[in-house]
């Protein structure tokens, strides 16, 4: 027997598949017994924190100065919350915007390190082998190792290949070297795009490197909307602070065997020729990102 | 703290809806037990003002969506961890318990299983369920029109044995 629910909303389907549907859910409606049980376990809850508050309470009364459970109180509860059909949110992703600036430094932070990180290694690469080149060739020029030094830096041509290759083989944080090497012509074709695309959009933002994050090319959403990275002619379109506009939540990225690794989501900004970027954490790269319809299997 | 009243009244309007959409994520009267508690335990810790028993209503139905998709998740992440990565596997029911279109709907995929509830059972239009959930009424559309392919698939030439499941 169906069960009408308080609002009146119970569809009329005159589509005997959708009654079927309508009729499984139906069977899913908890028995009275189940019901009391939950609310009585609720209401023991209920009664345990409202001890336990009155108990903090008088404690505190004594110690006037001492913190109160109010002053931890949720923000977002003790407010009425306007409802115009639109600002519907649940509680864990209110929380989570509310720490968007305290993430958003903390996002600011780690790509500065990792970028530091980056370069810090190009540099000493670059140190490292003019300092074989003058040993080896017995010469001396100064001018030449500088020259090498700015051309090591993201936005230039010919060097950056090489310095993406030195960047990924002294990378702490690549799992699955041989993984990565095997995908190499890629890779360099990857970076290789990246500059072509020219500096502008690579100005700001960590240096390129091998793209092994676009190993998790999906994203889903606490909403349940899955995203993924965006593709050009086959290559992964990436996205820098610039393109950046509202951070929207920490999530995972994953891939089609079930791997996985942290990263953020965020929305991009306006003329930006995707909805959202995806900044992962390990790395620092970032991608633009859309919704997308393929579900992908785990 | 929410009146003893308060909770009461909100969880016998709605406990039923809650606890429908749980079961139809977890697949299991415990796990949707549990996770409708689970739901109604945020409002005993956090409690919080609705402007109505609608924005109420679309309140717990996020809170539950979201809640079971982590629970699920963990799960997941569970099994793969303790069993080999070739186990096909995926249910976290026992598929013998349930008739065919009962199972048809627990097997939706997880990114369905909301609109497909708040649309076939609670009635809720696209725009609705859109501003609920937070989605794209767009895609609202495709997950409702997937869903519906995905179930006719499964459903056609099968004999239709439904009956009781609890």
């Amino acid at each position: 027997m169906s069960t009408r629910n308080q609002q009146s909303r119970r569809p009329s389907h005159a589509d005997p598949f959708d009654e079927r549907i309508h009729a499984a859910y139906d069977r899913m409606t908890p028995s009275p017994e189940a019901e009391d049980r939950m609310l009585s376990a609720l209401l023991e809850a209920q009664n345990h924190r409202a001890a336990a508050s009155v108990a903090s309470q008088k404690t505190n009364a004594s110690q006037p100065y001492a913190d109160t459970p109010a002053d931890h109180f949720d923000i977002a509860s003790s407010d009425a919350i306007h409802f115009d059909g639109t600002d519907i949110d649940s509680v864990s992703r209110t929380a989570r915007r509310r720490d968007s600036s305290t993430r958003r430094w903390r996002i600011a932070a780690i790509s500065l390190a990792a970028c530091c990180a980056l370069v810090a290694i190009g540099v000493a690469g670059y140190l490292g082998s003019s300092d074989m080149l003058n040993s080896s060739l017995g010469a001396a020029s100064e001018s030449s190792a500088s020259a090498n030094l700015t051309s090591a830096l993201p936005g230039e041509s010919a060097s950056s290949e090489s310095a993406s290759a030195s960047g990924a083989s002294t990378d702490a944080d690549t799992p699955g070297q041989s993984e990565d090497a095997t995908e190499s012509s890629d890779t360099e074709a990857n970076a290789e795009g990246q500059t072509q695309e020219n500096g502008e959009s690579l100005s700001v933002g960590p240096t390129p490197s091998p793209d092994k994050d676009v190993r998790y090319p999906y994203v889903t959403l606490s909403s349940g909307e899955t995203l993924e990275i965006a593709k050009v002619d086959g290559e992964r379109v990436a996205a820098s602070w610039e393109n950046i506009d509202t951070p929207l939540e920490e999530a995972t990225a994953f891939n089609d065997i079930g791997e996985e690794t942290p990263c953020y989501v965020h929305e991009s900004a306006e003329g930006s020729p995707y909805p959202y970027v995806i900044a992962f954490t390990n790395s620092g790269e970032m991608f633009f990102a859309q919704p997308t319809d393929v579900a992908p299997s785990e | 703290m929410a009146g003893q009243q308060d909770i009461t009244g909100i969880f016998r309007r709605h406990v039923k809806t809650v606890y429908r959409l749980a079961f139809s994520y977890l697949g299991s009267a415990a796990d949707a037990e549990d996770a409708t508690q689970s739901v109604f335990m945020k409002l005993v810790d956090a409690p919080r003002t609705f402007e109505s028993e609608e924005h109420e209503k679309a309140w717990l139905i996020v809170c539950t969506s979201n809640l079971c998709k982590d629970l699920l998740k963990s799960a997941a992440r569970k099994r793969r961890d303790d069993m080999p990565v070739d186990v096909a596997d995926r249910r976290t029911y026992d598929p013998f318990e349930f008739d065919d279109v009962t199972r048809a709907v627990l097997d939706l995929p997880e990114a369905h299983k909301d609109c497909v509830y708040l649309h076939y059972y609670e009635g809720y239009k696209t725009d609705e369920i859109a501003r609920m959930t937070g989605t794209p009424p767009s895609t609202v559309r495709n997950r409702l029109r997937d869903a519906r392919a995905m179930l006719k698939k499964k459903l056609d030439g099968t004999t239709h044995e439904e009956g009781g499941t609890r």
